[in-house]
């Protein structure tokens, strides 16, 4: 899990992008950090790319 | 007539970029499809304006663009709201989409069961990815798109032919991220997956009598026209082949 939490948040901060999740604004590097903390945002992140990479190599 | 109403809070930059890029689109396209619109942006988004505009324009289709929960959507004014379950029933035979978190959980089923026609809404967070503020949040390819597929509600579609209609655009626009950047395709999965439509997917907006009339104009200058080449040639065939006896 930590080392998901890893790939995930250094793929996030190499990324120039502004996510707007929640009904907040976070930073590329914002979202990297919640990840890394595995806050609650964090963990949704997370549950968002792994659904997504479960899909596109599903396929 | 037939009315649309469009609330859009504006107190944060979240909403200030959903109500710029994503609901003045759909505010314009309403307008060009000849529909009576009202725009209540910004501090006129409030709960008041919301009864005021139920009762004096009893709008077929109700837009809320703003932050929401399971049960409820916010108004600009702060802990108020603009719509929530002890007011459901307002959606009576409207129909209904609701640009905001998590509405669909709740929400949304209440307004269907208090008998909205139908409404679409997102039943998870709304997650959408923006450039830079040097571009002023400007949204990724593929989410004004996606987001604004309702507004075919206003060509008179019927909801689950737009449903489908979002859901393909959804897709589209996910196999296009998914060769350039694979997370912002991760989040159009996610807000495919939260984007749902609930009550009858038969409900379609009456046609507007307006686009009737302006249509009207056209055919008569149609008409006219075609009129015009007819006596045209008609004194041409006189002229050339004689008066006959």
């Amino acid at each position: 899990m930590e080392s998901l939490k890893v790939v995930v948040a250094n793929a996030l901060a190499s990324k120039d992008y502004n996510v707007i999740i929640d009904g907040r604004v976070y930073s590329s590097r914002q979202l990297a950090e919640e990840v890394l903390k595995g806050s609650e945002l964090g963990v949704k992140v997370l549950e968002i790319v792994v659904k997504g990479t479960l899909e596109r190599y599903g396929r | 007539m037939t009315w649309a109403v469009f609330f859009r809070t504006n107190y944060d930059l979240a909403t200030a970029v959903l109500s710029n890029q994503v609901v003045k689109p759909m505010v314009e396209y309403a307008g060009d499809r000849l529909l009576s619109v009202a725009d209540y942006e910004g501090d006129k988004a409030t709960r008041g304006n919301f009864y005021d505009a139920v009762w004096r324009y009893n709008p077929e289709f109700v837009f809320i663009g703003t932050h929401g929960e399971a049960d409820r959507l916010a108004s600009q004014e702060a802990g108020f709201d603009i719509l929530s379950l002890t007011n459901a029933q307002l959606m009576n035979g409207r129909i209904g989409y609701f640009v905001a978190c998590k509405s669909g959980l709740e929400l949304a089923p209440a307004c269907v069961d208090n008998g909205a026609k139908c409404v679409f809404a997102f039943n998870d967070v709304l997650t959408i990815v923006t450039y830079g503020e040097e571009t002023g949040y400007k949204l990724c390819e593929g989410f004004v798109e996606c987001l604004t597929v309702p507004k075919l509600m206003f060509d008179g579609f019927k909801a689950m032919d737009v449903y489908e209609t979002a859901i393909r655009e959804y897709e589209k626009w996910i196999s296009y991220w998914d060769e350039r950047d694979p997370f912002v395709a991760d989040v159009l999965r996610h807000d495919r997956d939260a984007f749902n439509l609930y009550g009858s997917g038969e409900s379609r907006l009456s046609f507007s009598w307006w686009l009737m009339i302006g249509l009207t104009d056209y055919l008569v200058l149609i008409f006219m026209f075609l009129a015009t080449i007819w006596h045209a040639v008609a004194c041409m065939k006189v002229m050339y082949y004689g008066r006959r006896p």
